[in-house]
């Protein structure tokens, strides 16, 4: 297990621009052009990226196509190049170490199962070719000290990965100067950002040699106390020797130089039975146990996504990435895996980074959501708060089936509070709701209303009238009017009715509960309320959710 | 008003029945017709190698005759011919093919692997590069070759005739093309995930799912060795280094009448028994859809 933080995280890729053949061609590019993120430097697929995913953490990374969260799970495994920015895994800088090195397994929307293996050396593939450690735990005061010395050598290492990655960010600045064309602007923010580097190279040349010498003395510290230890099993064996000991008396001290001669730490390959105890303990969790010595032709998408997934658990990764791993399978098996993934959280011990386009797998899965879009981060949260409170019309709309329906209406603060009108309807927000708009004094203004059609619910007419104040004795439900709409679809979900309908314009789904019955919707003049706790109110110009600062 | 159409339909049915039978008899007339004009040069070739140098000489009758074992131990100790050694031709001869195949196959799908799975500076130059030097005729490079050859004073030696087949233009396209079609490069990742360097990638993963193609061309490129006259002869001046082909050569030059043609046919049927042996061995490994069930979609 470990945690894995990004700090900054950029990604661009080279853009090459395409010569256009004909017209029509041009208009095509064009229309790309506009769509992508294109600067100096490239087309910018991730930006501005900081997360920090805790050790044993369910992150899901959630957003539209093309919004750069493949594109960030593929940095952190280290298959896409981190363009600026860092990248720490279990607090080490990892942004140029090799994938195979980051301990991080990663299960591929495309199973990426190797055809010409069985099940079984599918997943016992990486712990033949991977050498392990194993901790000699019989001298705790070695290993400590080997820890420290091996910490040491990741300081050094960690300061080696900064400067070369400093060094290449001077170098781009340079090409992107020379490129620039005198353009003024691109010159003056790619001469900040050499200057930059190279205080930030002075700075870190000047810790490398104390790492360095830091890393020297730990080392030596280890290897003294290593031979002390050696020495100290010799003499004790010696001077018994010498006092005229039997060979059985002698037999622990014997085991006691052998003990004190063995390293820290060894790193070997797995023996076989090793291997076999690993990958049937992991077949046995996902229960393919007896596809084993199959080939991956001779089994179903469910079992393949299986096998994808134990290929990946089997030698107990730090980080478990999964890339859209239940897309390819149909959907009552990707419920049927949703559940088990769920299952699977419990059994083992890792990180989890998820990514899908699917916002019930989100919502289900994840610890943490975070909605992405244009390769910006739009909001990070629990699944509750993200539903709860979105932060911009964007997560409104993306999180939630069916989606959010959105109602022109006004902000009023009158008498200290803050209501929703919306034509004749006027709500009051729930006191929270009330608490935030005030602590950042919104300003009364027109803004776009949003209401989850869960949250529309059919006024048991004629509770109020029209137009009237809302004199309710219960006072359930402070409405002075109503949303009137004109039902054009119902459809019976079961448990539910979906009612298509259309307000002054609008199209707005409501949900209401299935009665029993034949209820006739269709056609009819419906009055609707809502809960001041329901409403979402997002400001007209920048489409951020009022209630939030930033 | 059933019953009618009934039979109409029968009749129909029987008349399609009779077309379909003789579209077959056709079909397969020139099947065999096509397949005994085939064999038949092998049957000539049998057939020639079982008689004597008399009977060869003299009016020919397409039969069995009853020196077979005669001309295969003439074949293999070749009287009179101090310079000729069969068996040691049929060596060098295996040698010289069976790495051409090892070395043209795996550096070809090695270099087709890079050009798929990486991404590197003037990556399209190397692919358009290499391609256009499919168009030179290899007897054009050869003559720049044999002057380095000689120049190195590295004549005489088996594995001058090994060495440039390493490069193979073509079968680097085949390969190329090959790996377009059923490596995703979802497995290379997957593997690299996995914790192998990149050379353990292409042999563990890469090759085992390219055997298909590594096995045709393999087929291709030793038969194409087994059967080249021109850079032997150009290369190997020393009997002992010869290959079959110039052997063969060296047989067939041989004056009229000291020459033994049962002998010359025995040598032909020794030397094309290898390659028929590459061919059954190799032709297993030529399976369809090795990558079916790899990745989905």
């Amino acid at each position: 297990m470990a945690d894995v933080k990004l700090v900054d995280v950029k990604k661009v890729y080279p853009y090459v621009e395409r010569k256009a053949k004909s017209k029509k061609e041009a208009q095509e590019i064009e229309k790309k052009k506009t769509n992508l993120q294109i600067t100096e430097e490239g087309v910018v697929a991730v930006q501005k990226f900081n997360l920090e995913i805790k050790d044993g953490e369910f992150v899901v990374l959630v957003g539209p196509s093309g919004c750069g969260k493949s594109t960030t799970l593929r940095m952190i495994a280290g298959l896409e190049t981190i363009t600026e920015g860092e990248l720490f895994i279990g607090g080490q800088l990892v942004n140029s170490v090799e994938p195979k090195d980051r301990n991080i397994a990663m299960v591929f929307q495309s199973y990426a199962l190797y055809p010409h293996m069985t099940v079984y050396k599918n997943m016992a593939y990486s712990l033949k070719i991977r050498k392990a450690s194993f901790r000699n735990e019989k001298d705790p005061e070695k290993l400590r000290l080997y820890d420290v010395a091996v910490a040491a050598l990741g300081k050094v290492a960690s300061a080696q990965s900064y400067i070369s990655s400093d060094k290449i960010e001077i170098k781009d600045c340079q090409k992107i100067i020379k490129k620039a064309k005198g353009n003024a602007e691109i010159i003056a923010r790619a001469t900040s950002r050499i200057e930059s580097s190279k205080e930030d190279l002075a700075k870190q040349i000047a810790l490398l040699e104390a790492s360095k010498a830091e890393a020297k003395a730990a080392n030596g510290i280890y290897v003294e106390y290593c031979k002390k230890v050696v020495l100290d099993a010799q003499t004790a064996l010696d001077n018994k020797r010498a006092s005229g000991a039997t060979e059985e008396a002698l037999k622990p001290l014997e085991d006691a130089l052998c003990e004190a001669k063995a390293p820290a730490v060894v790193t070997r390959h797995l023996t076989k039975e090793e291997i076999d105890k690993k990958v049937k303990e992991a077949a046995k969790i996902l229960d393919i146990s007896d596809y084993l010595g199959r080939l991956p032709k001779n089994l179903s998408g469910g079992q393949r996504q299986r096998v994808a997934i134990g290929r990946a658990i089997v030698r107990n990764p730090k980080v478990l990435l999964m890339d859209e791993p239940l897309s390819n399978l149909d959907a009552k098996l990707r419920n049927q895996m949703r559940a088990e993934l769920i299952k699977l959280r419990e059994k083992i011990n890792a990180t989890f980074v998820y990514v899908t386009h699917d916002q019930i797998e989100a919502m289900t899965l994840g610890d943490r959501i975070v909605v992405m879009k244009d390769g910006f981060i739009q909001q990070i949260g629990t699944p509750q708060e993200v539903f709860d409170h979105p932060k911009n019309l964007f997560v409104s709309e993306f999180i939630g089936t069916p989606q959010m329906n959105y109602f022109d209406a006004k902000l009023i603060h009158s008498k200290g509070k803050y209501f929703v009108n919306y034509g004749t309807l006027e709500v009051e927000l729930s006191p929270d709701k009330q608490e935030r708009l005030a602590a950042l004094k919104v300003a009364e203004q027109d803004v776009t209303l949003g209401v989850r059609p869960d949250h529309l619910t059919i006024a048991k007419a004629p509770l109020v009238k029209k137009g009237e104040a809302a004199e309710d004795e219960k006072g359930c439900k402070e409405s002075k009017g109503f949303i009137v709409g004109k039902v054009e679809v119902s459809e019976l979900m079961g448990t539910s009715y979906h009612l298509h309908l259309v307000v002054a314009g609008r199209d707005v789904i409501a949900i209401v509960p299935n009665a029993g019955g034949s209820a006739n919707y269709v056609g009819k003049q419906l009055d609707f309320i809502f809960d001041g706790c329901c409403a979402h109110v997002f400001s007209k110009e920048t489409g951020k959710n009022l209630e939030f600062a930033d | 008003m059933t019953k009618v159409n009934l039979r109409i339909s029968f009749e129909m049915d029987k008349s399609a029945k009779v077309k379909h039978i003789i579209s077959k008899i056709l079909a397969y007339t020139f099947l065999i017709l096509m397949a005994a004009l085939c064999l038949f040069f092998f049957y000539i070739l049998i057939v020639n190698s079982t008689k004597d140098k008399s009977e060869l000489i003299g009016a020919y009758t397409p039969t069995f005759g009853t020196s077979f074992f005669k001309n295969f131990w003439n074949a293999l100790t070749s009287p009179g011919n101090s310079y000729l050694d069969i068996p040691l031709g049929l060596l060098n001869s295996f040698i010289v093919a069976s790495l051409t195949a090892v070395v043209t196959t795996y550096f070809s799908a090695l270099t087709a692997y890079a050009v798929h799975a990486y991404d590197f500076k003037g990556k399209t130059f190397v692919a358009t590069f290499v391609l256009a030097i499919m168009m030179i005729p290899s007897q054009v490079t050869s003559l720049g070759f044999i002057r380095i050859a000689y120049e190195l004073q590295l004549t005489n030696y088996l594995f001058m005739l090994i060495l440039p087949t390493i490069a193979a233009p073509s079968v680097y396209f085949y390969m190329l093309q090959y790996l377009k079609a059923t490596l995703p490069l979802d497995l290379v990742e997957a593997s690299r995930m996995d914790g192998s360097s990149e050379f353990m990638t292409f042999n563990r993963i890469v090759l085992p799912i390219m055997k298909p193609a590594l096995a045709v061309q393999a087929i291709f490129s030793f038969v194409q060795s087994w059967n080249n006259y021109y850079m032997p002869s150009l290369l190997l001046k020393d009997s002992s280094k010869h290959t079959l082909p110039i052997m063969l050569g060296l047989l067939r030059s041989q004056q009229e009448s000291q020459a033994d043609a049962g002998q010359v046919w025995m040598v032909i049927l020794i030397s094309i028994l290898p390659v028929v042996l590459v061919y059954l061995v190799l032709s297993k490994s030529i399976i369809k859809g090795v990558t079916s069930g790899s990745v989905k979609g």
